[in-house]
Formats: structure tokens, sequence, C-alpha cells
């Protein structure tokens, strides 16, 4: 089978820094890699470059065998692509179902006109909208929270509102950036389930940055980490987890330690 | 030091629970929700020379504000409907012009809530479109201008045709500004509107100049000629009615969401596949549409209109009513417009004559000390507005709450 995302020599430089250096990576369906690597490593700046956000410098990347490096930001998620945020984004003045329901937004047809005149298919589909957006929040385990602003729901609440989002798009791949941050061990577990089920029930792609090496060896079948811009190692958890250059990036060299300089 | 400290906290304390305590009052006291205004149609009633415009006026406002309040039911609506029809068929010429004026506002507040309070874009240059409205209608139809067509019926067809151009002179103000949010963006609006008021004044070749255009034909409806403020205040009134509705309709929709999705996070917006320069484009268009079907309908009743009529003022005072009235909420408009617009005519021949006090001129010399008065309470005791939607409630509850985590 092709790969799903194929992202082919990516460089990013923003005045005199390089975020990403020649770095390639190939997502396969149905599964759940991660992106891992110390703080300043390129990590986000990768996904932003995927979800459109930045523009490589140089490089291309590669969807469902059609270059999507050049589309606009909206088209992205048009193309099958959709992303939560490592500071959770919501919509925070809107309930929660209106957040999942802006999410459904290129499914939906309703244009200024119709939306006045309110044609029966205008509340049809408003209704089987709401319907679905029901079904999303609770999949997310936000049952009968569908009213409450989502500025007023808990930290976890957030993190899982903002999965229910992005899986409104429908999307083939899903880019859930640190969706454990800031949770508390329970927590945690929980989103570690979700995001399985999402893969196991929605036959989700799922491609996940994170800090914590547990949640990444735990739910991830492959592993690519960055360090200073550059892909440095990937693989299977248990032989990233080997690899030398990983080790030094984490925890430093030996010399250095040795230096007492750590 | 550290005293002085101290008592300036406090101050702001016990000003905070005033503050809070007087917002209370005028949400909770039945006085002002229902014994007021019965009080004021009782004595309206019982004294002919009383039912005069303050009373009727403030009668009317406050009718308004309960209706918008409390009830969407067709009741409530027949009843303001029946208000709104009645009430010029017992005004003189003078209040019926001030009513013609607070419904024109009313369409023109409705057309800038969309775009400021919906999709959250800060346009000051609002007057653009209005004046856009009127001169293209104007031009056409005026024997002075070179135009001059018989219009007849078909100046029902101008109101279309001029609002479709103001639409379109939305999107060419909307396609260069995209990229500014926020200051910016009110800045170059606010450039815009001034450019398309010079441009009246300066072409003289097109526009005719500060001598202004004139002797613009009456429109008719069938055979009956519409003239002055009684007959076009109907017209602006189907207009405000049409442009609620459909303001509130759009509001309700995909398309409504969309905008607030733009004005509260507009990366997570486009990041969810809303194309936020479609979007935000089409709240100009909109607003600008119904700002050119405004002005249609006042070039009919002035017949004559001169750059100087669509100055800084207009958006201004448009804005304000927005805020003062609530922003992103069409009945707030409504209550915005009868306030802003109306109590300055009203405070006119304001006068007090009581035992020894005797100040008959207060209205015509201190009306716009009284008026400046009047917003400043309101936004300190309602600095959501008097009717905001929901979410702008919400908006300035999380504000405040911001600033008293800061504070403490």
């Amino acid at each position: 089978m092709p790969p799903l995302l194929s992202v082919r020599n990516v460089t990013r430089r923003f005045e005199g820094l390089t975020a990403l250096n020649d770095v390639s990576m190939e997502v396969e369906p149905r599964t759940i890699a991660g992106v891992i690597g110390p703080n300043g490593a390129g990590k986000t700046t990768l996904f932003n470059v995927l979800t459109g956000f930045y523009r490589p410098t140089s490089g291309e990347v590669w969807f469902e065998g059609r270059r999507i490096d050049r589309l606009p930001l909206h088209g992205i998620a048009a193309a099958g692509i959709s992303r939560t945020f490592q500071n959770i984004r919501l919509f925070a003045n809107m309930t929660a179902i209106e957040n999942v329901l802006v999410g459904q937004h290129i499914h939906l047809k309703t244009n200024f006109a119709t939306a006045i005149v309110r044609p029966p298919s205008v509340t049809r589909e408003e209704r089987s909208a709401v319907k679905t957006a029901v079904e999303l929040l609770r999949f997310a385990g936000l049952t009968r929270r569908e009213n409450e602003l989502a500025r007023n729901l808990a930290y976890g609440e957030q993190r899982r509102l903002e999965i229910a989002r992005a899986l409104a798009v429908r999307p083939r791949l899903l880019l859930l950036d640190e969706p454990t941050a800031g949770m508390n061990p329970g927590e945690a577990a929980g989103m570690i389930k979700l995001i399985r089920a999402l893969r196991d029930d929605m036959l989700m792609t799922i491609v996940l940055i994170e800090h914590s090496m547990r949640v990444v060896m735990g739910v991830c079948e492959r592993i690519t980490v960055l360090d200073h811009g550059e892909k440095i190692s990937e693989g299977r958890p248990e032989e990233v987890q080997q690899d030398r250059r990983v080790i030094e990036a984490y925890l430093g060299t030996g010399q250095i330690i040795t230096d007492g300089r750590a | 030091m550290m005293q002085r400290f101290e008592a300036t906290r406090a101050l702001t304390r016990a000003l905070d629970n005033a503050n809070a305590r007087a917002r209370a009052a005028f949400d909770a006291i039945p006085l002002i929700r229902w014994i007021l205004p019965l009080a004021l149609g009782v004595v309206g009633a019982l004294s002919p020379q009383w039912f005069d415009t303050r009373p009727t006026y403030a009668l009317m406002v406050l009718i308004t504000y309960l209706l918008l309040r409390t009830s969407t039911n067709v009741f409530g609506l027949a009843v303001l409907a029946a208000m709104l029809v009645y009430l010029p068929m017992e005004m003189d010429r003078f209040e019926r012009g001030i009513l013609f004026d607070i419904a024109l506002y009313t369409m023109l507040g409705i057309g800038l809530n969309i775009v400021v309070g919906y999709a959250g874009l800060l346009d000051l240059g609002y007057v653009a479109f209005f004046a856009s409205g009127a001169y293209i209608f104007a031009l056409v139809v005026a024997p002075e201008a070179g135009g001059g067509w018989d219009i007849g019926a078909s100046f029902w067809l101008m109101i279309p045709a001029a609002m479709a151009l103001a639409a379109a002179l939305g999107v060419a103000l909307g396609l260069p500004v995209l990229r500014l949010r926020g200051d910016y963006l009110a800045i170059v609006t606010l450039g815009f509107g001034e450019i398309i008021r010079l441009m009246l004044n300066n072409r003289d070749d097109i526009t005719n100049g500060p001598r202004g255009v004139y002797l613009i034909p009456k429109a008719h409806f069938f055979d009956k000629e519409l003239t002055g403020p009684y007959e076009l205040y109907f017209l602006v009134l189907a207009g405000v009615f049409i442009a609620a509705f459909a303001a509130e309709r759009i509001r309700d929709s995909r398309v409504g969401r969309a905008w607030e999705a733009i004005r509260e996070d507009e990366d997570a917006a486009s990041a969810m596949g809303v194309n936020t320069t479609f979007y935000k484009l089409l709240a100009f268009a909109i607003g600008a549409a119904i700002g050119g079907g405004g002005g249609v309908i006042y070039a009919a009743k002035q017949t004559a209109i001169f750059p100087r009529d669509f100055d800084l003022d207009v958006s201004i005072n448009v804005l304000a009513l927005v805020i003062i009235g609530g922003m992103g909420n069409v009945r707030g408009v409504v209550l915005g417009a009868m306030l802003l617009i109306g109590l300055p005519e009203v405070l006119r021949d304001f006068s007090i004559e009581f035992a020894f006090i005797d100040l008959a001129n207060i209205g015509a010399d201190y009306r716009l000390v009284i008026f400046g008065a009047a917003l400043v309470a309101i936004m300190v005791l309602r600095p959501e507005g008097l009717l905001p939607s929901r979410r702008r409630a919400a908006e300035f509850e999380q504000a405040e709450m911001l600033e008293s985590e800061l504070a403490t």
C-alpha cells in the first residue's frame, strides 16, 4: 500500500534559523505515528507545514497522491487533514456543539441565500449536522456537555472537544499536537484510550506529537525523532528507544555529563 | 505611600460594588420593568397636553425594550408592529422625521452589525456604502445630474441595483484590507469612508460636487406618490424587518457560525476548512448592501443630497448605536437607534419649570451634554450594551474574570 502521507526533504527557515532541515517521513494508512524530540526540535513547525500554516522553504508534502504544500490554509481540511493545537484553540465563546458544527463546515452546503429562505433542505441538513455533532461529542466522552460554552469546560474536556471538532471534518489523517499535555495520569490514560479507539473504530490514521515518552511508546507504531530540526532516528518504539543518537538528544552525551556542565 | 495605595484600592472596590448593585437594580427592580411604563401610559392617557413628544418617546423606548428583551412570540411582535404603525399617525411632521431617522439608522445598524458584531471586523467607514447607495440612485434618476431617466415603477428596481453596487463596493474595500486585523482595519476603513466622501465632493463632473444632487424624483407605490418621511417611514420599516429577518437567519446558520468562528480564532477556523477570505468579504458585501439600500431610501426622502450628509459622524453614530444596543444582536440595534438617534432630538424642547426652578432652555442649551452623560451612564452600567447577544455577554464576563484575576 502506498503511504498516505509523505513528507519529502522538507526544509523550513525563519530568517537565520533553520527550524526543519531536510526532513522526510512517511505515514502508512491506519497507523498511529509519533513525532518526538526535545524542546525546539521542530515538531510543531513540522505540524504547521503539514497543515498549511507554513509553506516549506524547500521540499514537498504529498497526501493521497496529491501535493498539498501549496494549498491555501482552508484547503487542507478539504483535502482530508485535520488537527488539534498544542495550546488549545477552541472557539471559546461558542458552545461545545457549535464548535463541532463549525468542524462540519466543509460538509454542509447552506449559503447566505438559502440561510435566509431556509428551504426544507436547509432544515434537514442542520438537523442531521446537529445529530452528527451529538454523536461525535458522545464518542469524545462529552455527553450532556453539548450546550456548555467551550471555555467553561474542564481542561481535559477541552482537549477532547478539540478532537471531536477535528473529527467533524471527517479527516483521513488526524494530527494531534501534544494531546496529553498538562493532563493528570488519569486523564492521559483516557486520552490514550480515545486515540486507540480513533484508529480501531474510526479507521483513522493519526500522527501525534508528544513530550511524554510513556504515551508515545505505548500508543505509536512508528516514531520519528527530531532534534534541532533534523530527523535523527525513525522506526518502531523499541528500536528508537535504543538508538544512541536519541538517548544523546534527550539526555546529552557522556562527555558533557562528565564535564559537569549538564 | 502604601496607605494611599490602599485607599485607591478601597475606592476601586467600592466603585465596583456600586456598579454591580446598580446593574442588578437595572435588571431586577420591577419599577423600571413594569411600573414606570404603566405610569407613563396612565399619565399620557389622562392628560392630553402630556401626550406630546417626550412621554410618547419614553413610552415607545420602554415598550420596545421590554418586548425585545422578553419575548419572541407572535404577540410581542404584533404589539410592536401595531405601535410602530399607529404612533406615526398621531405624530406631527417633526416627530415623524425623528421616527424616520430612527428606523433608517436601525437599518444601517443591522447592516453594520453583520460586519462588526457577527464577523468581528471593525469598520469605521460604513457611511461609504450608505453614501454610494444614495448617490447611485440620485445620479441615475435626477435630471440635473444628466441621468434623469423617468423611473416611475423602476424605483423598486433601483433598490436592488444600488444594493448590488454597494455590495460590490464592499468587496472592493474588503479585498485589500483582508489581512488587517483590529485597529489597523479600523483605520483603513475610516480612510475609505473619507475617500468616498471626498470623491463625492471633488468630482464635480460626475457628482456635481458640494452643490449636491437635487430634484430627485419622488418614488411611487402603485399610484401613490411617496412624499415626506411619513410614507417613506413605512418603506424603511419594511427594510428594517427584511434586514433583521435576513440577519438573524444568516446568524443562525452555517454562515453565521463561520463568522463567529473567524471572530473567535481565525486560524482555528481556517484549520476547520472555513475560507476566511470568502466569509469576511461576504460580511462586508451583505453589510454594504443593507447600507446601500438605506441610502436609496434616504435619497428618495431628502430629494436632494450633498456630500456633507455623508461625513464621519454617520459611521460613528451607527457604530455607537450598535455598541450601546449590544453588539451582535439585532434587537439591541433597534434599541440603540431609538436612544442614540431619538434622544438628542427629543431633548431639543426639554425644559424644567418647577416651583422656583425655571430652566426654560435647558434642552436647547444642554441637550448634547445630557445626551453624552446618558451614553456614559449606559456604558458604565452595562458595558456589554443594553441587549447584548448571549455570546457578547459571555465575552464580557470572560474579560471581567481575567481582569479580577489580574487584580488579585
